[in-house]
């Protein structure tokens, strides 16, 4: 790296490290190829890299440990986060479109949901899906069971 | 009776692809004039978007609010973003060569170098979002 001077106890050899400040506003996409976000910042603990925070539509940290690389010109995610299945459209096996999805039943932090909640709209109660009765969710979220008009 | 379903039953349902995605909303049924048999649907995708028409054998099956299909059109992967494993984007699909039903490559272009290139459908690890490459594929 030219032009910088160095001030360390040590022989660093900048070249071959990584700037955390090329990681902002790079892309990030899930493991689908699903876009995201860009990175807004960047966080650590003990000068560890710990994560990053992603900013579309709010913001959303995403733990480095679900990343499956950060080498190229975007960063490539191994999972689908789980809070982008909010708002997603929700039928059953029948064909039956119940609402959209509202929120997330999650007991930790981790990558994973026990439920959802759909809003089934005006006047009707939500209705609450455990992750067992999901067969897709991808780009809307299809049950394997049929649920009874109501 | 009971297994029998009309056009209302069909006509402005929404076309639902196995990944859940909406193709759009079914405006027209086929049916072919000597064994007067259904020969598909045209989905109409929207504003500015070519209606697609989809075979009776890509149909899983009529739901009460939707139609699902058994598989995901061809035509749907045209202006995808390919990626590779590192998130390197190839450019967009610009066309698909087909070999026995299957896709056996896709033809790619780039929006900056105008360059074409074709890409093995087997070089492809996951369609989602975008096309995802597998980590092996080199240029």
């Amino acid at each position: 790296m030219k032009n910088i001077q160095i001030i360390s106890k040590k022989s660093k050899n900048l070249d071959i490290m990584r700037r955390w400040k090329g990681y902002i506003g790079k892309k990030v996409f899930s493991n689908s190829g699903v876009y995201i976000g860009k990175v807004n910042d960047i966080f650590s603990q003990n000068y560890e890299m710990e994560g990053f925070l992603v900013k579309r539509r709010g913001k959303l940290f995403i733990d480095k440990d679900y990343v499956s690389s950060d080498t190229g010109e975007a960063i490539m995610l191994a999972v689908e986060p789980v809070t982008m299945i909010v708002g997603k459209q929700v039928f059953d096996a029948d064909g039956r479109s119940l609402g959209k999805v509202l929120a997330l039943e999650r007991k930790t932090n981790a990558n994973a949901f026990n439920s959802i909640i759909v809003k089934r709209g005006l006047f009707r109660k939500n209705l609450v899906v455990p992750k067992e009765d999901i067969q897709v969710c991808s780009d809307n979220i299809i049950l394997n069971k049929v649920f009874d008009k109501k | 009776m009971e297994d029998t379903i009309t056009s209302d039953d069909i006509l402005g349902k929404q076309a639902i692809g196995p990944n859940g995605s909406i193709l759009g909303v079914v405006v027209k049924l086929h049916i072919h004039k000597q064994n007067k048999q259904i020969t598909g649907i045209t989905i109409d995708q929207g504003f500015m978007k070519p209606d697609l028409f989809v075979g009776l054998e890509f149909i899983r099956n009529f739901g009460v609010d939707t139609v699902f299909l058994s598989r995901m059109p061809f035509n749907k992967y045209i202006g995808m973003q390919i990626l590779t494993a590192d998130g390197n984007s190839l450019g967009h699909v610009r066309d698909f060569v087909i070999e026995h039903k299957k896709i056996k490559e896709f033809v790619i272009s780039n929006r900056i170098s105008k360059h074409t290139k074709y890409i093995p459908a087997k070089a492809v690890h996951t369609i989602g979002g975008s096309i995802i490459l597998k980590a092996n594929y080199k240029e």
